[in-house]
């Protein structure tokens, strides 16, 4: 578990009031080889098992397609920050640098416009106001592709009831755990738990909120 | 889980094309051969067609040069880095790093320019020293403030010039290079007293006057960099002090010596990475592919210097005023690019005739990265030259940018008015404007937005049109560093049959000498001893480079 | 082809070499028999453990040079930038040479890090991490510089763009105001770049440690890690993205710290390759330094067979390949500089080669162009004394070739009049020489508390991660 995370169910976002402690969250299995996993996450998904998870080390060829994720969207929303960035840029050096006065009437003295001949340079040197304009591009995209990505992995997460189980400790070192939730629709305690078992699992796990 | 079994190489990959090239060779050949003779009809017909043809020359060799020296460079940095992704495809680049006996086949025509002493296209192949260059000295030495600081070793060139001189000078003067031309001799003629003002340059100018007469319409100082010559005064004297200072470079054996050890380098690594590679294919022989590693950092280092220099007399020297370091950077730039436009064509037009079944999305996807990135190396490139160049603004240098249209402010070369805001730059707005605005736009913003797409470069239809278009821009851009030498602000597009036939000619011809290489040995490099990694080539890029399975 | 088996060479001879150059094959990445448990227990027994004594031995003198390097700070501060020896006509002096030096040095870290993931060079995995810390720490030492050379540095806020009551914007056309954003752009995208990469393996500490304080301090700084496959998509997703931005970026950093330069029309400065040159010369240096911390610390913190001496030697191929393109760009700058056909600018290479400072350019081209020509060898590629003294003479040399480059063009300008020679204070050497400390207690601290390899990624290139586990298994037999 998590160390920040307080342990009790009553606390949690997850847990609503009418649940039990004891309510399940979902079956683990361990595995040792990455075909093993793949092997019994194709089985699962093939069995009809969707609300499932695989908790491995390190990134694993393939287990995509066996978990049927969608490709994300994060390209496209990092696409979209940085044309904002490009923008912002770009309004910004030209407004700043560009204008005598604000096109804009009424502008507050504090965005005002600042104009300066410097170095016989045209009020509105594009090719100078580049290198700015990029770094603002590179900047917002960066950013985004990093918040964007925990943001859309829910992390930072307060509380994950995954943390109950002692075989999570070992997802981050050398084993590879899938989860199947109890709230997947073909989900049973012990049928599932055996068809893991079935499908090669070393051990399995009942975890609760 | 169930491996990927590796693909096995097929006898439509490793298939000896032999006869059944002979068609398409000679097609090739008679469509490069008739342009090339219809080209230069169209230059014996057209008034300065001659001249123009000369630049429309150095083009297209430029051109074809490019895709020749892009696959060389992909050959020999794919071997420095080991790389086994290419090895479906790299006989394509080897077969095209081959040609480069060729190459020096077809630089004859270039020696014949430089031997007939016209200073076409390269002005400084003109006789100097006493007779045609001394006119155009005088034709700028009527400055009467002319800055001390660039002058010394007794070679006078004034940099500045004055533009009530120039504007003096024969107005009238007609569009079109040839006139431009026959109009500085009658500027030389017309204004024989003004370099007496001083008295700095007097001695030069009189030699000068004294040669006026002697020196008739060709061996005129180089003043066809446009019809506005007369407001580009100094640039006559600039081009003979400097090619005066910078004179053993352009000393002539010397220049022939340079072009034969480039030849001679260059053949010895295209056709020595080809023939290892083909031996390779008989003999199995992993050792081979030690041999060539062993050589590619020296060929990468050879590459990278002796292109440089060769840059430089090609493309360069074309106006032995300018210079910059990025310039050989950006023609290397060009030159992959182009290399890798040609391999994905050729290898799209093999696979159409059904060979190569084992060429891959992922060898083209690949490919397709690598132009992406270069299409952005050719923008960092580029925008680097340009804005030191723009925010330094020195004249000697910015003079060349503005003869490319590519201007804001009245420059050493725009004047003609007499206060700052009269003196509009004459190539502001002209057609190399809008050429260097197509060159922003369809070399780097657009392909760049469009490249970008995973899908794109592994689109059997976008991915061949990406490559023409890159090709074509690749030209474009090459156009635009040689034809203002020649025209400027005009484009001349009357001239464009010549230009387009030429280059035409120049890259049938090429190709067919590659088709001819390439239809002795099998398609692809099939003693490679890293070939199954290509064969099993996953651009997954979390995946490792060996073979993996996928868990399905 | 069924002859050749496509995977890693399992018939070493020595388990602890991979050096081979047999083309048929690709060396093992990993060596020594280890499964995933004993990457894990190798990477984050370092952090997990109570420090050994040659790491006190380096963090006291390190600390100590950090304390001196803040103390000149406040003596600056009291005082003026007069205690430098900066003055006209050189008025950039060691303040700005160390700011190229070190952020340069970061670049090598992001090349790693971003370029290599592109090429798919998978020796990366294992160096990755300490080299993109050294990039972070680098640039902070950079930071500093610049930050204390405005004069009123506590009004160095006014370089960035906010509304203001003077009703003032900085000056986007100046390359300086570039410096701003390419810097910070720099530094923050490292730094999320590396902490991102950081996460997963914060969450192997996490889970590995016994300390409590340690356990709440990873558990936080994790995030709620789990390894989730939906989550590792989108992680996966992020990376490339930020290797594809990073890629740009390490090239536009040092390309504006070049503009600060070729933007004049000061001769030596004002050429247009500066760029892509200086670019070369930030991936040569840093390279140097990956060097520098990577030879001892394979060494001191068991990492034998992680960072295997291929990584090694490829990082001396990498800084021997930069060297060259560095002997290019003196070449060609050399070249251009007599056929520009310009007075000054030939002047002022004649300079460098003869002229006052002709001991800092013949010194620059003996420690960057002649020295590292060793790595040649492949016995030096192979030998830590040989592979140190390469490296050392880099990191000398870089910071001569800045040092030549600010220096010469600034004391030999145009008019011979307002000539005058560059003379450094002790401030000057102390300061930088405390530059030093900074950066290697940030990276001693980072060496103790932090994942040092980037623990899920080498798991990603041992044959047992892509299904080859139970076939031919070279991680784990290494016979």
């Amino acid at each position: 578990m998590t160390t920040l995370a307080p342990t009790h169910p009553e606390t949690t976002p997850h847990a609503s009031d009418a649940d039990a402690p004891s309510r399940p969250f979902a079956v683990l299995a361990e595995f040792d080889t990455v075909e093993g996993v793949l092997h019994a996450t194709q089985a699962a998904y093939d069995a009809g098992y969707r609300k499932m998870d695989v908790h491995t080390p390190f990134p694993i060829h393939g287990i995509d397609d066996a978990l049927g994720v969608k490709p994300t969207i994060l390209p496209w929303i990092v696409l979209a920050m940085g044309l904002t960035g490009m923008a912002l840029g770009l309004v910004m050096t030209s407004y700043t640098m560009g204008f005598v006065e604000s096109p804009i009437p009424g502008v507050p003295t504090v965005l005002e416009p600042y104009p300066y001949l410097i170095s016989g340079k045209p009020l509105w040197s594009l090719a100078a106001y580049i290198p700015v304009i990029f770094e603002l591009t590179i900047m917002f995209s960066a950013y985004t592709a990093v918040f964007a990505m925990f943001f859309l992995n829910k992390l930072p997460m307060l509380y994950n009831p995954l943390f109950n189980s002692d075989l999570m400790k070992r997802a981050t070192d050398d084993r590879f755990v899938l989860a199947i939730e109890a709230a997947d629709r073909n989900f049973d305690e012990q049928s599932t738990a055996a068809f893991l078992k079935d499908k090669g699992a070393l051990s399995t796990d009942l975890v609760s909120y | 889980m169930a491996h990927h079994a590796i693909p096995e190489l097929t006898d439509a990959d490793t298939v000896v094309l032999g006869n059944r090239a002979g068609p398409w060779y000679h097609g090739l050949l008679a469509l490069g051969g008739a342009c090339l003779v219809l080209a230069l009809i169209l230059a014996v017909l057209f008034p300065d067609g001659v001249e123009r043809f000369a630049f429309a020359y150095i083009v297209a060799y430029a051109f074809a040069l490019a895709i020749v020296w892009g696959c060389l460079f992909f050959t020999i940095i794919t071997t420095l880095f080991r790389a086994g992704w290419c090895a479906m495809v790299r006989r394509v680049a080897e077969t095209f790093a081959a040609c480069v006996p060729f190459m020096a086949a077809l630089f004859i025509p270039v020696v014949v320019f430089v031997v007939s002493g016209t200073g076409i296209p390269y002005p400084w192949a003109q006789p100097f020293g006493d007779g045609a260059h001394a006119a155009d000295v005088h034709d700028t030495e009527h400055d009467a403030d002319h800055d001390d600081g660039e002058h010394h070793e007794g070679e006078d060139a004034d940099e500045t010039h004055d533009n009530e001189h120039a504007r003096n000078a024969d107005f009238d003067s007609p569009a079109g290079p040839a006139r431009v031309i026959a109009s500085e001799d009658a500027d030389t003629h017309a204004e024989p007293g003004e370099h007496g003002e001083d008295a700095n340059h007097a001695a030069d100018a009189d030699h000068g006057e004294e040669h006026a007469d002697a020196h008739g319409g060709h061996h005129g100082p180089p003043t066809f960099m446009g019809e506005n010559a007369k407001d580009w005064g100094w640039y006559g004297g600039a081009l003979e002090y400097y090619v005066g200072v910078k004179y053993p470079w352009f000393e002539g054996w010397f220049w022939a010596l340079r072009w034969i050890v480039y030849f001679a380098v260059f053949s010895l690594i295209g056709v020595g990475y080809w023939r290892l590679s083909v031996r390779q294919d008989r003999t199995k022989d992993p050792e081979l592919t030690n041999t060539r590693e062993k050589w590619a950092p020296a060929s990468v280092i050879t590459f990278a210097l002796l292109t440089t220099f060769m840059t430089i007399d090609l493309l360069m020297s074309l106006d032995p005023v300018f210079f910059s370091t990025m310039f050989a950077i950006i023609f290397f730039a060009n030159a992959f690019t182009a290399g890798l436009a040609t391999m994905i064509l050729v290898l799209t037009v093999l696979q159409r005739r059904g060979y190569l079944p084992n060429v891959t999305t992922e060898h083209y996807h690949d490919l397709g990265k690598l132009l992406f990135a270069f299409v952005f190396f050719w923008g960092y490139v580029s925008f680097s030259q340009f804005m030191l160049i723009w925010y330094a603004s020195l004249p000697e240098t910015t003079y060349w940018f503005e003869l490319r249209g590519v201007t804001t402010a009245a420059g050493q070369l725009g004047g003609g008015g007499d206060t700052f805001k009269d003196a509009a730059a004459p190539t502001l707005g002209s057609g190399w404007s809008w050429v260097a605005l197509f060159l922003l736009f369809f070399h780097l913003f657009l392909p760049f937005a469009i490249l970008l797409s995973k899908h794109v470069k592994r689109h059997p239809f976008w991915r061949v049109v990406m490559s023409a278009w890159m090709l074509v821009v690749v030209y474009v851009d090459l156009y635009w560093y040689v034809m203002p030498v020649f025209s400027s602000p005009e484009i001349g597009l009357g001239f464009l049959p010549i230009d387009l036939l030429t280059a035409v000619g120049v890259v049938c011809l090429l190709l067919a000498y590659a088709l001819r290489l390439a239809a002795r040995h099998s398609l692809v490099a099939k003693g490679d001893p890293r070939l199954h990694e290509s064969l099993a080539l996953d651009t997954n890029v979390w995946a490792p480079i060996h073979a993996a399975g996928n868990g399905k | 082809m069924a002859s050749i088996t496509p995977g890693y060479d399992v018939t070493l001879e020595d388990p602890h070499r991979n050096t081979g150059d047999d083309p048929t094959r690709r060396a093992p990445l990993v060596l020594g028999g280890q499964g995933f448990r004993d990457i894990t227990d190798k990477a984050a027994a370092v952090a997990l453990n109570w420090p050994a004594l040659w790491w006190w031995a380096f963090f006291l003198p390190s600390v100590a040079f950090a304390g001196l390097f803040f103390s000149l700070i406040g003596y600056l501060f009291a005082t003026g930038v007069g205690v430098w020896g900066n003055n006209q006509p050189a008025a950039w002096g060691f303040p700005i040479i160390n700011f190229v030096f070190w952020v340069g040095i970061g670049h090598a870290g992001t090349l790693i890090s971003a370029i290599l993931f592109l090429f798919r060079q998978n020796w990366r995995t294992a160096i990755n991490r300490f080299a993109e810390a050294m990039t972070i720490f680098a640039v902070v030492c950079a930071g500093i510089f610049p930050g204390i050379h405005v004069g009123r540095p506590w009004l160095a806020f006014w370089l960035f763009p906010y509304p203001n009551q003077m009703a003032m914007w900085p000056q986007f056309r100046s390359p300086l105001l570039w410096d701003v954003f390419a810097v910070s752009t720099y530094a923050s995208v490292s730094l999320l770049f590396w902490y991102t990469g950081m996460v997963p393996d914060i969450a192997t500490l996490r889970d590995r440690t016994k300390n409590r304080i340690a356990k709440v301090a990873y558990g936080i700084m994790s995030f709620g890690w789990t390894g989730s496959s939906r989550h590792w998509h989108r992680f996966e997703k992020a990376y490339l993205l930020l290797a594809a931005l990073c890629t740009p970026l390490v090239l536009s950093v040092h390309s504006v710290v070049s503009f600060d330069f070729a933007v004049a029309q000061m001769p030596g400065w004002h050429t247009t390759f500066f760029p892509p040159y200086f670019v070369a010369g930030a991936i040569y240096g840093g390279f140097a330094m990956v060097l520098t911390l990577a030879v001892p610390c394979r060494h001191l913190l068991g990492f034998r067979d992680i960072i295997t001496e291929r990584h090694i030697e490829n990082c001396c191929k990498v800084m021997l390949g930069t060297g060259m393109i560095v002997t290019y760009a003196y070449t060609a700058e050399l070249f251009f500089a007599w056929y520009s056909g310009h007075h000054y600018e030939r002047s002022i290479f004649l300079f460098r080669l003869g002229g006052p400072y002709w001991w800092g350019f013949w010194l620059l081209i003996l420690l960057n162009c002649l020295i590292p020509q060793i790595m040649w060898i492949k016995k030096c590629r192979l030998n830590p004394w040989t592979i140190m003294i390469a490296a050392m003479a880099v990191n000398a040399g870089m910071w001569f070739e800045r040092y030549v480059i600010v220096v010469t063009s600034l004391a030999n300008d145009f008019v011979p009049s307002s000539w005058d020679q560059f003379n450094p204070t002790w401030v000057d050497l102390w300061m930088f020489a405390g530059s030093f400390g900074l950066f290697c207690t940030n990276f001693l601290l980072f060496l103790k508390f932090l994942p040092t390899v980037a623990i899920a990624e080498v798991k990603t290139v041992t044959p047992e991660a892509h299904g080859h586990g139970g076939h031919h298994d070279a991680a784990t037999e290494g016979h």
